[in-house]
């Protein structure tokens, strides 16, 4: 398994595995010392192993970043990582193990900005979580380097998690894994919907999504309020697909990984957004990061809405250095608080809307969260406050329906047919329709989804979008 | 577990089998309504391959579709038209069409128009490119040979998801295939499809044609004019008119007017001539719309007439 794991990872960029082999030796070794350890040097231990996977991150994700923004504001030139001897050494060396190993991974051009490690930031994540969890005294060190190394490495959730704690995962590398025949059907199933999500919903709606993102202040109000409403869906689609497909490949193999998506354009206040919403990392963003700053609370009111601005400011950088990303994590951080401030007022509010306000409140943050959705996917804050005057400006024009004409119509079939599915998983979990008990519906529901692949399937080999992270 | 693993191989074998039927009749009923489309892209290709018998036939992307009107070449010409233009569609997949007119059954067509693109032999670029072909062409691999072969050499991946499964040529085309049995009759006049209205800016854009030679591409131009010059076939090949600032020749023209030179073949480029670069004749800023276009077809027609003659080539009068 560790070996199919390498494979993988190496698939995309071989060289890059010597990072993650360098801090998989340093938090190896970490979580073993610091079990070994007490006082200061035990916290000087987590501290190297911290040190070293914010560094490896930071270097590759924030360097250019960082590097750009002292050069805008200060006028001071330091060499971007294209000019870096690493770089250059780093392009040579992938090259040559990709041509000497002859695998499918992508050589680089020379001079080109070299790539960001695929799956960095979900792998580094899950390397902390476990020295974290030794050190607060909740996983015993893993002894064996081939079991740490796969908890790591497990090639299911390698590039774009769940992002894993060692306690769920680590003990069932010890479990004999025999075939069962329901955990194999199930896992399947899943990765079956992780398809029909990613492949019919997700890639249908970038075609059209990807025109108007492209140039957001370009279009017209009705334009981008469409593209307001598909882009979150889009997203959800595509990342809850390839976790859907992780947790199912998982599964197959006998393996049970975290739920990472509970239906979140159902929520009913931000607070269970992002609590439905890429659970894996808002969990891992409240036990180690939340939580240790005081959480909500614990060290007053103001305190609490500074620690929730703070960790989603850095849940945004999470996911990009870029400025557009620091404000949309902003933007989410203000709206929880200012949702948490309101509460009394809009509880008596939901009160008397009575039985209307489920759907009313789901709508309004499905809504809001769609109109944040424009400073995750753009470029620069320049387009972003673009698209926001347009909207508010009401910029005429008519309502782009994408090419062919025909597109705006797939995008609104497919999005009927998530909520459809996700509506009946939500409210009435006992329809079933792939684990129902009658074979001929069950089959009928495997028929459908699979021609529903063949039929509206985008088959360009689009990348999730999630793996940029 | 033996119980497991042989419980889940016949379960999946019957699944397959289920699946092969629902995609062999799928695909069949798709092929079906797909062949009998009385419009669109579907009916005008069809036509292109099938029953290509016009005096002139034109050959190009979307903007030959929306710009030469058989009707207005006609009546200046005294000869038929038939616009084999096609969306998005470039010198690649027009020289896989091109053997059916050449090898129809009477007499050679009397003159050919192709229209290209300042881009036409760089535009292949990569899997967009090959994508939008594909789903051009997997529908007609099984029955044309060109196109299968041309498959075979642009992206084989695709061509053997054709092979496996019916309904996967039809990819994307359900829609489409609804839309074209439902548009009104005038849609399509003998393959040109006007435009209406202009949504093209206020001013002339400037748009970067110069990409990369792709040397299929470029192969393929040759193919063509080869394949037209060698039977005495009058070629007119024509850049249309777009409404975009003046720009240096591109990689793409330059290579397009060495092969045309080869093949004592003219181009006429009206991609930037201020007669036509008015705002009120283009739909967007590449496509002429129905006037715009009307009044190029007609100067088309005169030109093209003037040719003839002082060739001999017998335009009726």
């Amino acid at each position: 398994m560790l070996l199919s794991s390498f494979y993988f990872y190496m698939a995309f960029l071989p060289v890059y595995v010597l990072i993650l082999l360098v801090t998989i030796v340093i938090d190896y070794y970490a979580g073993i010392y610091i079990a070994k350890s007490h006082g200061r040097k035990r916290k000087l231990y987590l501290i190297v192993s911290l040190i070293a996977n914010i560094g490896f991150l930071s270097f590759f994700k924030y360097y250019d970043f960082l590097v750009g923004s002292i050069d805008e504001l200060f006028n001071v030139h330091i060499p971007y990582m294209r000019d870096l001897w690493l770089s250059s050494r780093i392009i040579v060396w992938n090259n040559w193990v990709n041509s000497h190993l002859n695998l499918i991974g992508t050589d680089l051009p020379i001079l080109q900005n070299i790539i960001l490690p695929i799956g960095l930031s979900f792998h580094t994540f899950q390397a902390m979580s476990y020295t974290i969890e030794v050190y607060r005294g909740n996983q015993k060190p893993e002894k064996k380097f081939g079991i740490y190394a796969l908890y790591v490495m497990f090639y299911p959730q390698l590039v774009a998690g769940p992002i894993e704690r060692p306690q769920n995962v680590i003990h069932q590398f010890y479990e004999k894994h025999d075939f069962n025949y329901d955990r194999a059907v199930s896992g399947l199933r899943l990765i079956l919907w992780g398809m029909v999500k990613k492949v019919v919903i997700a890639d249908r709606l970038a075609i059209y999504d990807n025109a108007i993102f492209s140039n957001l202040s370009h279009h017209s109000a009705p334009t981008l309020i469409m593209a307001s409403i598909f882009g979150p869906i889009q997203v959800y689609c595509d990342f809850s697909a390839y976790s859907d497909i992780a947790i199912g490949a998982a599964r197959v193999m006998g393996f049970e990984l975290m739920t990472n998506f509970r239906r979140p354009l159902f929520a009913k206040s931000f607070q269970e957004l992002w609590q439905r919403w890429h659970i894996s990392l808002t969990s891992w963003f409240r036990d180690y990061l939340f939580f240790p700053l005081g959480g909500s609370r614990r060290k007053g009111m103001l305190r609490g809405a500074f620690n929730l601005i703070f960790v989603f400011v850095v849940s945004g950088l999470w996911h990009g250095a870029n400025w557009c990303f620091v404000l949309w994590g902003f933007t989410h951080g203000i709206l929880l608080v200012v949702e948490r401030l309101i509460k009394p007022f809009t509880s008596k509010f939901v009160r008397f809307l009575g039985s209307a306000s489920t759907a009313i409140t789901t709508v309004f943050i499905f809504l809001m969260f769609g109109f944040s959705n424009a400073m995750f996917v753009s470029k620069d804050l320049h387009e972003v406050g673009g698209y926001y005057k347009n909207i508010l400006t009401w910029k005429s024009g008519g309502l782009y329906k994408g090419e062919p004409p025909t597109a705006i119509i797939y995008c609104i079939i497919v999005v009927a047919i998530l909520f459809i599915a996700e509506y009946t998983m939500e409210y009435k979990p006992q329809i079933k329709l792939l684990g129902h008990k009658n074979v001929v519906v069950r089959y009928t529901g495997y028929v459908m989804l699979l021609t529903l692949l063949l039929l509206i399937g985008v088959f360009n080999g689009g990348q999730f979008v999630y793996f940029q992270f | 577990m033996r119980n497991g693993y042989f419980k889940f191989a016949y379960k999946l074998l019957i699944l397959i089998a289920i699946m092969f039927v629902v995609d062999r009749v799928g695909g069949s009923i798709m092929a079906y309504y797909f062949e009998k489309e009385p419009l669109g892209d579907a009916a005008a290709f069809a036509h292109a391959i099938e029953n290509p018998n016009e005096d002139i036939l034109v050959y190009g992307s979307s903007r030959a579709m929306h710009t030469y009107d058989p009707r207005v070449l006609e009546k200046h010409l005294g000869l038929s038209i038939f616009n084999c233009g096609r969306n998005a569609s470039t010198i690649i997949y027009h020289a896989a069409i091109l053997p059916s007119a050449l090898n129809r059954k009477g007499p050679l067509p009397k003159a050919i128009i192709l229209d290209v693109t300042p881009k036409e032999l760089s535009w292949r670029g990569g899997e967009d490119g090959n994508a939008i072909l594909a789903s051009m062409i997997l529908p007609y691999v099984d029955k044309n040979e060109q196109f299968e072969k041309m498959a075979d050499d642009l992206f084989p991946k695709e061509l053997m998801k054709a092979k496996v499964s019916k309904l996967y040529p039809y990819n994307s085309m359900i829609l489409n295939i609804i839309r074209n049995y439902s548009k009104k009759a005038n849609d399509n006049i003998a393959g040109y499809v006007p435009l209406f209205g202009t949504k093209a800016s206020r001013e002339p854009i400037t748009l970067n044609f110069n990409a990369e030679i792709d040397n299929y591409a470029k192969e393929k131009f040759e193919f063509f004019i080869k394949e037209v010059t060698s039977r005495h076939i009058p070629l007119y090949v024509i850049i249309s008119p777009a409404f975009v600032n003046p720009f240096p020749d591109t990689k793409s023209e330059i290579a397009t007017k060495e092969i045309l030179a080869r093949y004592n073949v003219p181009l006429w480029d009206y991609s930037i001539d201020t007669t036509f670069r008015k705002r009120k004749y283009f739909y967007d800023n590449v496509h002429l719309n129905e006037k715009g276009a009307a009044i190029f077809s007609e100067f088309i027609a005169k030109r093209i007439k003037d040719s003839m003659e002082k060739d001999n080539y017998g335009v009726r009068q």
